[in-house]
């Protein structure tokens, strides 16, 4: 169920380049927008798909065992602090839920890099 | 009028830089050309003056864009100086506003006919290659716009949920979040 680019909608940012864990939302050298280069190594994380300011990047299972008809669509706003989702079923019904983006001040939590680093004696 | 489709502000200053730039410095040529060609039909101080903004203004959203903003540098981490095809009409439209500024500066100079040919060579490039180039965004443009609009205007949204409305909660558009 990987992630696909809808390229009229990509106006090539690299937001989700910048972003995607696996190093595999990339550019098209032609076209100058965005694509899965790798779509076996995507993990759905999401994180292109809520990044893209365009909403441009969207996520379906193939169509062999997850049939067409579904959506499950993502909008993040980071001037509000939060994440709308939507999903259809394939019978119709919709679901919307909204969250917050985090529960905690930006720049609260502490950055691994500040922590002690362990010594042998502390085993 | 903007180019709304750019949320990254610093594309968008170089884009509008570049887009006015190119305007101004087409329109200044055409007139100049067309108006006043000959040393019999005085120009105008203004032609000359719009033409050098321009060509300057093209020069600095052009440069800024291409060693700076554009993708391939941000976020892909290329080498600035690395080109290729689709690079087409960026280099062409560069070295036409760059040979045509070297061009105004040395034209009384020996090299000036030189320049001046560099000059048309580059900007017959620019508007020659518009069919391998930017032909195709003519027509996708306008209608991958027209696609949103009537995406917004019938409701759906591509399927996207609506904006939060949850001020009380989740905090204020204009300010900041107040749920933790």
């Amino acid at each position: 169920m990987p992630t696909f680019v809808y390229m009229n909608r990509c106006d090539g940012c690299g937001h989700c380049v910048d972003i995607c864990p696996s190093d595999i939302m990339h550019i098209d050298t032609t076209y100058r927008r965005a694509y899965n280069i790798e779509p076996n190594f995507c993990w759905e994380c999401y994180s292109c798909v809520k990044a893209c300011p365009q909403n441009a990047i969207d996520d379906r299972g193939y169509a062999d065992f997850a049939p067409l008809g579904h959506s499950v669509r993502v909008l993040r706003e980071e001037e509000k602090g939060t994440i709308s989702w939507k999903i259809i079923f394939r019978d119709g019904r919709e679901k919307k839920f909204v969250s917050p983006i985090r529960t905690t001040p930006w720049g609260s939590i502490p950055s691994t890099a500040d922590l002690k680093k362990p010594v042998t004696e502390d085993f | 009028m903007t180019s709304s489709e750019f949320c990254n502000i610093r594309l968008r200053l170089a884009h509008l830089l570049t887009m006015y730039g190119f305007v101004a410095y087409v329109s200044a040529t055409a007139v100049m050309v067309f108006e006043y060609p000959s040393a019999a039909d005085p120009t105008p101080a203004i032609w000359p003056l719009l033409w050098y903004i321009g060509a300057l203004m093209v020069c600095i959203g052009g440069y800024w864009f291409w060693f700076f903003i554009r993708v391939d540098v941000a976020a892909e981490g290329h080498s600035p100086i690395r080109v290729m095809r689709a690079d087409l009409v960026i280099l062409s439209l560069l070295a036409s506003t760059t040979l045509a500024l070297l061009w105004s500066w040395l034209q009384t100079s020996g090299i000036g006919w030189f320049m001046f040919g560099l000059y048309v060579i580059a900007t017959t490039v620019l508007f020659g290659s518009v069919p391998w180039s930017k032909f195709a965004y003519m027509f996708l443009k306008p209608a991958a716009a027209l696609q949103k609009r009537v995406a917004e205007a019938d409701g759906s949204r591509s399927n996207l949920p609506a904006p939060a409305d949850k001020p009380e909660t989740f905090g204020k558009a204009r300010g900041l979040p107040q749920n933790y």
